[in-house]
């Protein structure tokens, strides 16, 4: 099997199976949205036709199935209902089940047979049970039978449209003998010859040939595969004596007139045409025979050259004629049907071949974005050294000309960073897309109506960004689902429409992504939460009188809370959303809630557009450098120390009407205190775990991009650090993990 | 039975099993290609050595199923003779 073939393949497929799912959805709710429907038919098709270049036959069964479902919806013949949809929607499923699987293994799982049978039948249930008169297979006994799809690899394209030609069923044999068959008096080609009914002979080679010098001829190296008319009763007689090595596929010829390019080549088409035309024509009878010759030896040759059967009767000029146009009728209604071009659909990328599409493997643009970040290191250098040129050597003149360099420099880094940044964007709809379905289906088993509205999928911001994003999404959108969206009865009963409205919303505000999931569900009831973060002794009774209900709300993120009076499988274990908080401030962003009860509620996320570059904001404390991601820090004041006031052990002051505790960051690291204690303490307000502290230090520093590598080996098991990140001048500087050090 | 002429070897009358060890030392002392039109019947193991070798037969094998279902699948030798065929 080719690697890179089979590569191409999966990346295709997953894109199609996507694109697929999305237009089922869509479908599900306009019906009549015709170019959806030749789109999903086309991506269908088109994956089945890929699929038969591989040894993947129950995927190529199922697609096939699907296939034959959406022709008949294509063709109104057939209405889409929600039960063909989940069906394909699990076929569909499986399938993408297989890409993972065929991409780890280069196989399916010896279960794939048995499941794609189960799936592609019950897609032809549907098919079948309303009743379409003119189906594929006129033996109402027996199911059309999609025909092998490794059919194309094996026979010419011609010989499958001689073959889709014949009526009835056929059958494929696959004939394997054993290696060492000839010491047994086998001979496989005697075998195969004499297949009764035989319609197609095909022989592929198990391994490549040896050099003559080192071939053995006595080593079986080949295998037959076969196509008869005859019927399973005829056939397993003939192969008693080899059946372990056989394997017999019933299908329809019918099935094989939809498999793609089958049917005479064109030239081969006009060429035949061209002779039947010369023998319409009147001539001198001694001229005639050799006319007919010529005739005959070229339509002979024609059909030889595309594999079809030269058998053609060439006893008159009416014979050749006839035959010739038996010929080119035949084949041609199946070609009218297997190339039948889809209307081409607004907007469609690949119909219009517009936008060029590379796919990079995503280390490649990790390797460049680290040197990048490395070139910026090696940039923010030059400053230093322009100082040093005017400082240490007296260079000023030097000095000026360094820093001009540096500003050139420094523009083709920043343009630089930003294209490799804008390599690694995707837009938020690579994650949202993948909405529509869960939505769909948790509402049908929740019983609840629910109309998805996406906006701002276009969206960019970081892969990394994006790819963390899904995990939070999914378990807030459930959680609207579950506990904020009523059952239809219920909201009819508070006067709001049957349908609720899920919003999921994404716009870029500044150098962060906004994601809003809006839903008019019955809200979160500050009272119900108290008391059940009071009865879980999440909080005590004091918290309890003196919170206000915004803050009630926003227990819901606390470890260990859940509302749901019953555990479902849906959602309530306990877990959610402080997981949910966890992975988006591990993303570097932040979660606000706003509720209304019975209107219902808002949950906002901001992340940064990209993870690659962070803030930070050097402090400076007993001659030590630290950053503090700038997301944290709120403002920075300059406090006289007579300001602080002592509760107890802990220090805090006062800032706007609110006590803000004060904690030094000397005390909290274990420094060395360096300097006397001066008259004004600097103070760095910051937010961390939901908490407004105060931080003292001995000086701040400036606000620096940096980028952030995280602790590993060893440090990564010291807490209170985020990472490391290199200065200008090549000192390594640590960023403080507030979160860890105050909490 | 397999015959040379020159440097056309020539598959005649029935190809045995035992035929391709003779067939494939035929090829191996240099042939351009092989007659097959006086063939009636052709072992499997006769044809894994043609297929191989990578010879081209020419003319028609004398049995009707080898020249129908065989013959398109095995490679075709250049040949000046095919020109007299009706």
């Amino acid at each position: 099997m080719n690697d890179d073939l089979l590569e191409q393949f999966i990346a295709e497929a997953r894109d199609l199976l996507v694109e697929a799912g999305e237009d089922l959805l869509a479908l599900e709710r306009a019906p009549a949205d015709k170019a959806r429907i030749n789109r999903l038919f086309r991506s269908v098709h088109t994956l089945k036709g890929s699929s038969c270049l591989f040894d993947v036959p129950a995927l190529t069964q199922v697609l096939h199935a699907g296939e034959d479902l959406f022709q008949a919806v294509r063709e109104e013949s057939l209405a889409l209902t929600p039960e063909m949809v989940d069906a394909t929607l699990s076929a569909l499923d499986q399938t993408g089940k297989w890409i993972d699987v065929l991409e780890q293994t280069e196989a399916l799982p010896a279960d794939a047979g048995p499941r794609a049978s189960v799936l592609a039948e019950a897609l032809r249930a549907h098919f079948r049970s309303a009743g379409k008169s003119d189906t594929k297979a006129p033996a109402a006994s027996v199911a059309p039978t999609a025909a092998p799809p490794a059919l194309a690899t094996w026979f010419p394209p011609a010989t499958l449209a001689a073959c889709a030609a014949l009526s009835g069923e056929l059958h494929l044999i696959s004939y394997e003998p054993e290696e060492s068959c000839f010491f047994k008096g086998e001979d496989p080609l005697y075998l195969a010859l004499h297949i009764p009914g035989l319609a197609a002979l095909a022989l592929e080679t198990r391994a490549g040939w040896a050099s003559l010098n080192q071939l053995d001829p006595y080593h079986c190296n080949l295998r037959f595969h076969a196509i008869s008319t005859a019927g399973a009763a005829e056939l397993e007689p003939a192969f008693r004596y080899v059946a372990a090595h056989v394997t017999l596929t019933c299908f329809a010829a019918t099935a094989l007139r939809d498999s793609a390019e089958v049917g005479l080549p064109p030239i081969v088409r006009d060429l035949l045409r061209m002779q039947e035309e010369m023998l319409r024509y009147e001539a001198p009878a001694q001229e005639m025979p050799g006319r007919l010759a010529a005739a005959a030896a070229v339509a002979r040759h024609a059909l030889i050259a595309c594999g079809q059967d030269p058998d053609i009767d060439t006893s008159t000029p009416e014979a050749l004629r006839r035959a010739l146009e038996a010929r080119l009728a035949g084949p041609e209604r199946s070609v009218a049907v297997a190339t039948e071009p889809a209307p081409p659909v607004a907007g469609d990328e690949r119909a219009g071949g517009g936008r060029r599409v590379l796919r990079v493997d995503q280390e490649k643009i990790d390797v460049l974005m680290n040197l990048v970040g490395e070139l910026v290191v090696a940039k923010n250098s030059l400053p230093f050294l322009s100082r040093r040129a005017d400082e240490h050597y007296g260079a000023r003149a030097l000095a000026r000309e360094i820093k001009d360099e540096y500003g050139i420099i420094d523009r083709i880094t920043q343009e630089l960073q930003s294209a490799v940044m804008a390599v690694r964007m995707m837009p938020v709809g690579q994650v949202f897309r993948r909405f529509p379905r869960f939505v769909r289906d948790l509402a049908r088993k929740l019983g609840k109506q629910v109309d998805l509205v996406i906006g701002g999928e276009e969206t960019e911001a970081d892969k990394n960004v994006i790819e963390s994003l899904f995990d939070p999404l999914m378990h807030m959108v459930r959680n609207s689902l579950d506990h904020g969206i009523e059952p239809p009865a219920e909201r009819l009963a508070a006067g709001k429409p049957e349908t609720a409205t899920l919003q999921l919303l994404a716009r870029q505000d500044g150098d962060q992504v906004v994601i809003e999931i809006i839903d008019d569900g019955r809200g979160i009831n500050p009272a119900v939460i108290r008391q059940k973060a009071y009865e879980s002794g999440l909080i005590d009774e004091h918290k309890l009188s003196a919170m206000d209900d915004h803050d009630a709300q926003m227990l819901i993120f606390a470890a260990g809370f859940s509302t749901a009076a019953t555990i479902s499988d849906v959602s309530g274990r306990g877990v959610g959303m402080d997981v949910v908080r966890a992975a988006v401030e591990k993303a570097g962003g932040k979660i606000a809630l706003a509720s209304t009860l019975g209107k219902g509620t808002t949950l906002r996320l901001n992340l940064p557009l990209s993870m690659a570059v962070t803030r930070v904001m050097t402090v400076v404390q007993d001659g030590w450098l630290f950053g503090i991601p700038m997301d944290m820090v709120l403002e920075t004041v300059k406090l006289p120390r007579a300001d602080v006031s002592r509760i107890k052990n802990a220090e805090a002051f006062l800032l706007r009407d609110r006590i803000v505790p004060l904690q030094h960051l000397s005390k909290l690291l274990e420094l060395a205190p360096s300097a006397e204690p001066s008259d004004e303490i600097s103070v760095l307000v910051a937010r961390a775990g939901g908490q407004v502290f105060g931080l003292g230090i001995s000086a701040f520093g400036e606000v620096i991009e940096v980028i952030l590598k995280p602790m590993d080996g060893i440090l990564s098991r010291i807490t209170g650090y985020s990472g490391t990140c290199l200065l200008g001048d090549g000192k390594v500087m640590l960023v403080l993990d507030l979160k860890a050090l105050l909490t | 039975m397999i015959q040379r002429q020159g440097d056309i070897i020539s598959l005649e009358g029935a190809c045995s099993v035992e035929d391709a060890d003779a067939l494939l030392r035929q090829i191996q002392d240099g042939a351009a290609a092989l007659d097959w039109s006086g063939c009636t019947f052709l072992h499997t193991a006769c044809v894994q050595v043609i297929l191989a070798a990578g010879l081209g037969l020419r003319g028609t094998p004398a049995n009707d199923k080898l020249a129908r279902w065989l013959a398109p699948l095995l490679p075709v030798a250049s040949s000046p003779l095919t020109e007299t065929e009706n």
